[in-house]
């Protein structure tokens, strides 16, 4: 146990180093930055009265609709397309490593970077709430803490599926991570009744007390937060484990 | 890192085949490589770099199988911490550093930071590459890429090397440094597989070759008799000059010359069944005549020639005692095939 947990933090470092390295972490930092810097315009032009609920919309949209989903592109649509198409595979699974071992390494690399650039994003929320009135601050701190640890699971989540696409159709990652965030994830939360529960995103926004929006939010189900973290998590076992048994199991080759 | 070589090394291929889709890439081969240098000689799609990936653990067999040391490669990390691979596509982790890339592939072999860096720092230096450490790999010259590609095939100390065209762009001086770390290996009692379609270049390095042609074993033995056989078979010499018909009439009563063929004013062609003869007399006619040469060249002259020569002759002697099927399969053996040359030529 102790020598794959040794594997396990070699691989980390390899693949923290190779995110940090590219491109990756330059596109995931410049998207935190555009959803802090509209989160700052948003809670400045906001009225007093209504700063409560212009947090909802700025979580809601920015990092509900926009952050969850672009950490999940950056960091994980390329977790192993990136590698085939570089033709840099080769080098990995020539050596000695579990399969296994090594798409979650990646995964966990990613996710960590995800979650960091996360916590920032949310720290700066934080900070405007501070800045524009200490009473929001106190009474939303807790919240936004809340809503941080519902947005880890979601992350999470669609890192799994991410990773899933990735090492299952590595020429079409982008695109079918695409459509099935869009498809399932975004389109899904907007459903009216009880059609919303193909939606993660939902559940995840019902963990952080999110008020239900999308159509007919009044015929939305209400999930309580043990079940829709439990469901978070278990779907995110569920794609993962598809990641790995496909990664284990598939040959790969440059298309080019 | 505790790594056990209780077995030596080994490659074992049985009715291995392997296609892509409805294309044959390996068919039936059956082969055992031990410890040693071993060139893997063949034209372009012949199939050495399937087999070499099939041996690295990067594809599986279609149909049959193969073993290092006993064990299939494939998603097998007690099979793969013997084996060092360098791939032939001119791909690495742009933004590593040479040092960086090297040591945590050798951190993947299983070893600890600190030894990983410092086997890295030794791979490196041996094949040439101390000053560009810290320089990053995107950087460095095609040669540079190619030496530090090996450098992280060999940093763990691999007994089971698979080399895939390792000598694309290298220049001189780096193919020397190249030649020379797989001649040591080979003799410390590793296994070199390398690809080449060169004949040259592994015949400064071993005498023992295996040659694909078509995803089949067409030969299997020693580069001199791989030569013998490129000297024995009917021979093409191109001359492009100024006179051509001319220089046929003063050739055509040259030993061994058995036909000439003109195409265009200014091109000829002599098939010769004795090429050291015939080389001499006509560059002795073109010296002799004063000719103004264009180009002197032979289009046999190539390993392409050779496995067209060997697969037609592994046909023929197949066809008469074999299935249509069989004879496709049966690889002539350079022994074999030698003999039955001078049976032929008693005969004749």
């Amino acid at each position: 146990m102790r020598a794959l947990f040794a594997l396990l933090h070699r691989l980390v470092a390899f693949e923290w180093l190779r995110l940090r390295r590219g491109r990756q972490l330059r596109v995931a930092a410049l998207i935190a930055a555009a959803v802090s810097a509209a989160t700052l315009v948003a809670l400045v032009a906001s009225p007093e009265a209504q700063l409560e609920s212009t947090l909802n919309d700025v979580f809601f949209w920015g990092m509900f609709n926009v952050f969850a989903y672009a950490l999940a592109f950056v960091f994980h649509a390329g977790i192993i397309a990136d590698e085939v198409q570089a033709r840099t595979l080769a080098f990995l699974v020539s050596r000695p490593l579990p399969r296994p071992t090594l798409l979650l390494s990646k995964y966990v690399a990613g996710s960590a970077l995800s979650w960091l650039l996360l916590w920032v994003a949310l720290l700066v929320v934080e900070a405007l709430l501070g800045l524009r009135s200490v009473t929001l601050l106190r009474d939303q701190g807790l919240w936004v803490v809340r809503a941080g640890l519902a947005l880890m699971l979601l992350t999470a989540l669609y890192a799994a599926v991410a990773s899933m696409w990735s090492a299952l159709l590595p020429e079409a990652a982008a695109t079918m991570t695409a459509l099935h965030l869009g498809i399932f994830e975004f389109a899904g939360s907007w459903m009216p009744g009880s059609f919303r529960w193909i939606s993660f995103n939902y559940a995840a926004q019902q963990l952080a007390d999110l008020p239900p929006r999308g159509l007919l939010p009044e015929l939305a189900p209400l999930v309580d937060p043990v079940a829709a973290a439990a469901l978070l998590i278990a779907a995110t076992a569920l794609f993962l484990g598809l990641a790995i048994w496909t990664f284990q199991t598939s040959e790969y080759r440059a298309s080019t | 890192m505790k790594r056990t070589k209780a077995h030596p090394p080994e490659l074992r291929c049985e009715r291995l085949s392997r296609w892509y889709g409805k294309v044959a890439a390996l068919q039936n081969l059956n082969l055992t490589l031990r410890a040693g240098v071993w060139g893997l000689l063949g034209p372009n799609g012949s199939g050495k770099t399937t087999l070499l990936r099939l041996a690295a653990g990067q594809l599986r067999p279609s149909l049959g199988s193969i073993r290092l040391s006993g064990q299939a490669p494939f998603a097998n990390p007690a099979a793969l911490a013997r084996v060092g691979f360098c791939p032939e596509a001119d791909a690495l982790y742009e933004e590593f550093t040479g040092l960086e890339f090297v040591s945590k592939m050798a951190e993947l072999s299983g070893f600890s930071p600190r030894e990983a860096k410092e086997r890295a720092l030794q791979s490196l230096e041996t094949f040439g590459l101390q000053r560009a450490l810290h320089r990053r790999v995107g950087g460095y010259s095609r040669g540079m890429r190619q030496r530090v590609k090996l450098a992280q095939a060999v940093v763990h100390d691999p007994d089971i090397l698979l080399l895939d065209e390792p000598f694309t762009g290298t220049d001189p001086t780096s193919r020397a440094v190249i030649l020379e770390q797989l001649r040591l290996r080979g003799q410390r009692g590793a296994l070199v597989l390398l690809s080449t379609h060169l004949l040259h270049e592994v015949e400064s390095l071993t005498d023992r070759i295996l040659l694909l042609a078509r995803g089949q074993v067409v030969a299997q033995g020693r580069v001199h008799e791989i030569r013998a056989l490129l000297e024995e078979h009917p021979h093409h010499i191109r001359v492009v000059c100024d006179r051509p018909r001319e220089l046929a009439r003063a050739l055509i009563d040259t030993p061994g010359v058995v036909s000439i063929h003109f195409s265009g004013d200014s091109a000829v062609e002599f098939e010769s069944e004795r090429p050291d003869e015939a080389y001499p007399a006509i560059c002795a006619e073109l010296l002799r005549g004063e000719y103004r040469v264009e180009s002197l060249t032979s289009p046999d002259a190539t390993l392409e020639a050779l496995f067209h020569y060997l697969t037609e002759r592994a046909n023929r002697s197949g066809a008469e005692s074999r299935s249509p099927r069989a004879r496709f399969n049966t690889p002539v053996f350079l022994e074999q095939a030698r003999v039955e040359h001078e049976h032929s030529e008693v005969q004749s």
